[in-house]
């Protein structure tokens, strides 16, 4: 099939600090959810990373905060394979496109709270090398001697689901030979608090598809691709199809035509027909506008096809959960086995699609991964598997 | 590979104009936004009027280093005050893609629409998602980059604010007279000193692109704030039109 190989992957979130360890929990029906890494304002379930995030080395340690040892340390795993895509392709021809909604944010939140106690922000606080978005890259770039075009996308929750669309772009453009992209995203108390005054947080481990789904857990993680014009990788990025809603700032469109259109552009990007998806891994956040509108979505154009919801394990990574989802659809069709839908059960009747509650055998050429944003921001990624 | 875009037209708006009250946004969904926001949707329809571009229909790419920045830091202080409670509202109003929902919304735009950041290569970045979306099969592109003044007791530059929005293009259309080309890291060249208001925003190299495409000065023009004249940073070259 065409499209563009992903030569390697690497994640790190509330399941494990390793490929291994995540793809092992994740099939094995074991959630990474708990508590977060600092005291929450009101009781919270969230997947934090629990492990410890190696210190920076020093000379990235000017860029020092959680977000900085998170990327670092989602991009252990994938260095060697990016150290070899730069020796091939030349260092100024492998972009760097990472998604993240929070940056910096929770070191902001922290200098802030020092100047409301003592009246001045902390002189180790600088707002480019902690704060802003650009940092993520910074760090990327910094670990990876990469001189390509770097940039983030941040649109919520569909950022690391758009990478993947730059990733072709670029590559099509002809302006790269491959493209490092990612997600990263830290837990914060803008986040849980901002969640929780739009009324759609679970104290509770999430239920995506549930009929007793009552909101989201936010989650913490980070996971990177290497898209190369050519190289060996079981699984390309085929299309991808990005879309808005015009409809709510907050609230998908209740008939899911936008995350419809998502799909269905993505597919024909593809060249793949609505019958030849084998399965989907949902947006699936757990609340009940989302689901019930995802359903219709995927129902309208795919019929029962299997769908996975994965933010049972990991909680919504928001920045971070398209690149996550795409790694965990390639972990499914490397593996030819779906992961269960962890916290589904029971599944809400009528949705239209075939919610996969425990893990299923299921041999996967085509998949597609949905992240759906605030802005009513729609991203579909098809993946495809050896045929 | 797409080596060059024409351009259609450009729109811009600096602070020292004052505040927006944008048409492009109905009063009800005008008074829940941001300076920054409005801003937006201020030059959007500044180049829809110049160009006819139909917001409803082109692709978007919106770029700003800091995005909203000064409702985040509203946020932080609402933690700070009583119960820490935050409003709603400003929190799904913080996000990096806040002003891409509102056109979108606005205009019932429910196509191809990103917003990025890069620090002090964003106008660069923008302008390299543009030309990948035209060579992808799109025939037409909305840039718009934007830029907020920091609010304190941020430590950061002073800059005030400034937003510029260009229409791009796959093939010319009469009244077309300037080409863009492809982004690329070179020698920047001399470049009229930017005025002091706008020295320091990470994204006046849009600001300045703007101007010179105004007056129809062909030649290199430095992408990437900050960087002076002889150091090698992301430029765009200006060329004329071949057929007017």
């Amino acid at each position: 099939m065409a499209g563009y190989p992903i030569t390697a992957f690497s994640v790190v979130n509330g399941l494990g600090s390793t490929a291994r360890e995540v793809e092992s929990k994740l099939f094995a029906g074991i959630s990474g959810l708990g508590q977060p890494p600092f005291e929450p304002p009101f009781p919270v379930t969230c997947g934090a990373v629990t492990s410890d995030l190696p210190d920076l080395p020093s000379r990235l340690r000017s860029l020092d905060t959680r977000q900085a040892r998170l990327v670092a340390a989602s991009l252990q795993e994938i260095l060697p394979a990016v150290i070899r895509a730069r020796s091939r392709w030349g260092g100024d021809r492998v972009a760097i496109v990472v998604g993240t909604s929070t940056g910096g944010i929770a070191a902001t939140e922290s200098a802030y709270r020092t100047y409301c106690a003592t009246g001045s922000m902390p002189s180790s606080f600088d707002l480019n090398r902690h704060h802003s978005m650009q940092a993520s890259v910074d760090v990327v770039r910094a670990c990876t001697e990469l001189h390509g075009p770097g940039y983030v996308v941040s649109t919520a929750c569909s950022s690391s689901g758009k990478i993947l669309g730059s990733a072709r772009r670029l590559l099509g453009l002809g302006i790269v030979d491959a493209a490092l992209v990612g997600g990263v995203d830290t837990l914060c108390e803008m986040t849980i608090r901002g969640f929780h005054s739009l009324e759609v947080l679970s104290s509770d481990p999430c239920r995506p598809f549930s009929s007793q789904r009552a909101g989201i857990n936010l989650g913490e993680g980070g996971a990177f691709l290497l898209v190369e014009r050519e190289g060996d990788g079981p699984v390309s990025v085929l299309g991808v199809g990005e879309t808005s809603d015009a409809h709510h700032m907050t609230a998908p469109h209740p008939a899911g035509i936008g995350a419809c259109d998502a799909m269905r552009l993505a597919l024909a990007e593809a060249h793949v027909e609505p019958a030849q998806v084998d399965h989907v891994n949902a947006h699936a956040t757990g609340t009940r506008l989302n689901d019930r509108a995802e359903a219709r979505a995927i129902g309208d154009l795919l019929g029962a096809v299997p769908v996975v919801g994965t933010k049972g394990y990991t909680g919504h990574l928001l920045g971070a959960a398209g690149a996550t989802e795409a790694v965990f659809t390639m972990m499914a069709i490397t593996r030819g086995e779906i992961p269960g839908s962890l916290g589904a059960d029971p599944v809400e009747p009528d949705l239209g699609i075939d919610v996969v509650v425990t893990p299923r055998e299921l041999k996967t050429r085509v998949a597609i991964s949905n992240s759906f944003a605030f802005g009513g921001s729609n991203v579909a990624v098809v993946l495809g598997g050896p045929s | 590979m797409t080596e060059r875009l024409c351009v259609h037209g450009a729109a811009w708006w600096t602070e020292e104009e004052g505040d927006l009250r944008p048409a492009l946004l109905p009063p009800r969904l005008r008074r829940r936004t941001s300076p920054l926001t409005r801003a937006v949707a201020e030059v959007v329809a500044r180049l829809q009027a110049q160009t006819g571009v139909d917001p409803a229909k082109v692709p978007m790419i919106h770029a700003s280093a800091m995005g909203e920045i000064g409702t985040t830091l509203g946020l932080l202080a609402m933690m700070q005050e009583g119960n820490g409670a935050v409003s709603p509202t400003r929190f799904h109003n913080s996000v990096h893609n806040t002003a891409a929902g509102y056109v979108s919304i606005a205009t019932g735009n429910r196509g191809f629409s990103t917003a990025l950041a890069a620090g002090s290569q964003t106008p660069a970045m923008a302008l390299v998602e543009a030309f990948s979306v035209i060579h992808a099969g799109a025939t037409e592109v909305m840039v718009i980059v934007a830029e907020e003044t920091l609010p304190a007791p941020l430590l950061g530059p002073a800059y005030e604010s400034l937003a510029v929005a260009l229409h791009l293009g796959a093939a010319e259309r009469g009244g077309d007279h300037l080409h863009l080309s492809t982004p690329r890291i070179r020698s920047v060249p001399d470049v009229p000193a930017l005025p002091p208001t706008l020295a320091k925003n990470p994204c006046a190299p849009a600001w300045a692109l703007s101007q010179a495409l105004e007056i129809r000065r062909v030649g290199n023009v430095s992408l990437e704030a900050g960087k002076r004249s002889g150091e090698r940073g992301w430029c765009v070259e200006i060329a004329e039109a071949e057929c007017v």
